[in-house]
């Protein structure tokens, strides 16, 4: 989540005005605008005039975590410029803005027969550059640090706006890594593949269109950083929305396998094959299912049997973990950014949660924020 | 403070200076609005509007007493930037984008009613 002061809003207002101003206002007036930067972050022109519509959407499980829609009425370097989109939150008391991204513009259709000329643009996460095959085999040396291979990733792709968090700097790697070559080999999967290796989370792209690398963190040992309440004086929560807790085809008995065991040797329980039943923990257990027994085989890569129980006791886990989604509609919080702890409290209940994706239309166009969240408990 | 009076409504373009003149009708009423303006529900029945920046406005005006060239050049000036001022010494600038031209007394003159969206505008200084 954006801090509540931040970049624009720095000196302009306080967190308790910001916060008034999503929660509490009684009647606000949302703007938008749109500037043209570079890759540095320096503002080459403000677009604002042009702008007659858009949107914005992001998910925090995508690869490309963002992306936008504008209607411009002036043509750009299709394909090449970067815009970065704002919207601004105004009551009679303040007056708040919050920058929403820095964006790769794609190429527009031009309409024909029509003297008045918008262009409906998509907008891409500036983790596109990223995103690209390496088209060669890429290898770091045993030795070298993992942050300082990623930062020279990141600079060879010329960008300039990096905040990585310096928590593993003295980590290095132990052995050569090496990606073959393969069209599937991307920049951003061999940047993540190392962070991975780090304990740090994904690269993301921030607001005011930073890329960020830091440690990765449970959410449910993150900081509350929004609380949604039904409160009548400062509720934002639209009525409406669905919560979804879909384990209908979730196992509650799998059978484990070998599938590396040699050709001439039958796997046998305890002995290439580990199965198990989920009796009773949980809604997805057999007692809970009415007796109905849902199997899952699958085969996987193991050393040995211990091996074999060690990944099939992290396929269970995972099988068995479903998630309680929420999808609500809310009032504009233009703060929302890259899986944010919430806490909510509402007639549907108490729970921790994280915000997994989210978009809203801007100005003129005004929509309510449609919002999925996850529940981590209850 | 000076009022100034004009006896006639005078539509100039922006771009051209090039003018329009002509008694109007009477009874305009000005309509002005917040864009995007809506009264939202939220839980336990909260109700909270939210409105887009800036004001919408639409000011309907009736030329009478025209000739038929003057009708067409107004027919001419469709989506282009005018500035209207009227007699009682308002102006505004914005773009109309349809003529509705009626018959009037005597058999030669007509009357031509539009409604001025207006634009923002910024004068030169």
């Amino acid at each position: 989540m954006q801090p509540v002061v931040d970049g624009p809003r720095v000196g302009v207002v306080t967190s308790a005005q910001v916060v008034d101003l999503l929660q509490k206002s009684a009647s606000t007036t949302i703007g938008a605008g749109l500037e043209l930067v570079d890759l540095a972050g320096n503002v080459l022109e403000d677009l604002s005039g042009d702008l007659a519509g858009g949107g914005i959407t992001r998910n925090s499980y995508a690869d490309l975590h963002a992306s936008a829609h504008f209607d411009l009425s002036r043509q750009l370097a299709w394909g090449a410029d970067l815009v970065r989109p704002y919207v601004t939150v105004a009551d009679n008391a303040s007056t708040a803005r919050f920058n929403l991204g820095v964006y790769h513009l794609s190429t527009p259709n031009r309409p024909r027969g029509s003297d008045i000329t918008t262009y409906s643009v998509d907008g891409y996460d500036l983790l596109l550059r990223l995103n690209q095959p390496v088209g060669d085999a890429f290898s770091v040396a045993a030795g070298t640090s993992y942050l300082t291979a990623i930062k020279g990733i990141l600079a060879q792709l010329g960008y300039v706006l990096v905040i990585v968090d310096p928590a593993a700097a003295d980590k290095v790697l132990p052995t050569p890594r090496a990606w073959v070559f393969d069209d599937q080999v991307t920049w951003l999967r061999i940047v993540n593949e190392l962070l991975a290796s780090i304990g740090y989370a994904g690269i993301w792209s921030d607001w005011n269109g930073y890329l960020r690398c830091h440690p990765y963190v449970l959410p449910q040992d993150r900081a509350i950083e929004w609380t949604y309440t039904d409160d009548v004086a400062s509720t934002m929560l639209a009525a409406g929305g669905e919560i979804i807790e879909d384990y209908f085809t979730a196992p509650n008995r799998w059978v484990v396998f070998r599938s590396n065991v040699a050709d001439d040797v039958a796997p046998v329980e305890g002995a290439g094959i580990y199965t198990y039943v989920n009796e009773t923990i949980g809604k997805t257990s057999v007692a809970e299912r009415g007796g109905l027994v849902i199997t899952k085989v699958i085969g996987v890569d193991a050393a040995d049997q211990p091996s074999l129980i060690a990944a099939a006791n992290q396929i269970i886990q995972q099988d068995t973990s479903i998630p309680e989604v929420w999808n609500i509609s809310t009032a504009l919080n233009p703060l929302h950014w890259h899986f944010d702890r919430i806490y909510v409290k509402d007639a549907y209940g108490i729970v921790d949660a994280q915000v997994t994706s989210w978009s809203y239309k801007f100005a003129p166009d005004i929509s309510d924020m449609e919002q999925e969240w996850r529940v981590i408990a209850r | 403070m000076t009022v100034l009076i004009l006896n006639k409504l005078y539509i100039n373009r922006v771009d051209t200076g090039e003018l329009i003149s002509g008694a109007s009708g009477r009874g305009r009423t000005q309509a002005f609005g917040s864009p995007a303006y809506e009264n939202r529900s939220y839980a336990n029945g909260r109700q909270r509007t939210v409105s887009a920046v800036g004001e919408t406005g639409h000011i309907p005006y009736t030329l009478i007493r025209m000739d038929l060239a003057t009708c067409l050049k107004l027919r001419l000036w469709k989506k282009i930037t005018v500035q209207v001022r009227d007699h009682r010494g308002q102006k505004w600038f914005g773009t109309f984008g349809a003529v509705d031209i009626s018959e009037y007394m005597p058999a030669d003159l007509y009357a031509a009613s539009f409604t001025l969206d207006l634009v923002t505008f910024t004068e030169g200084v």
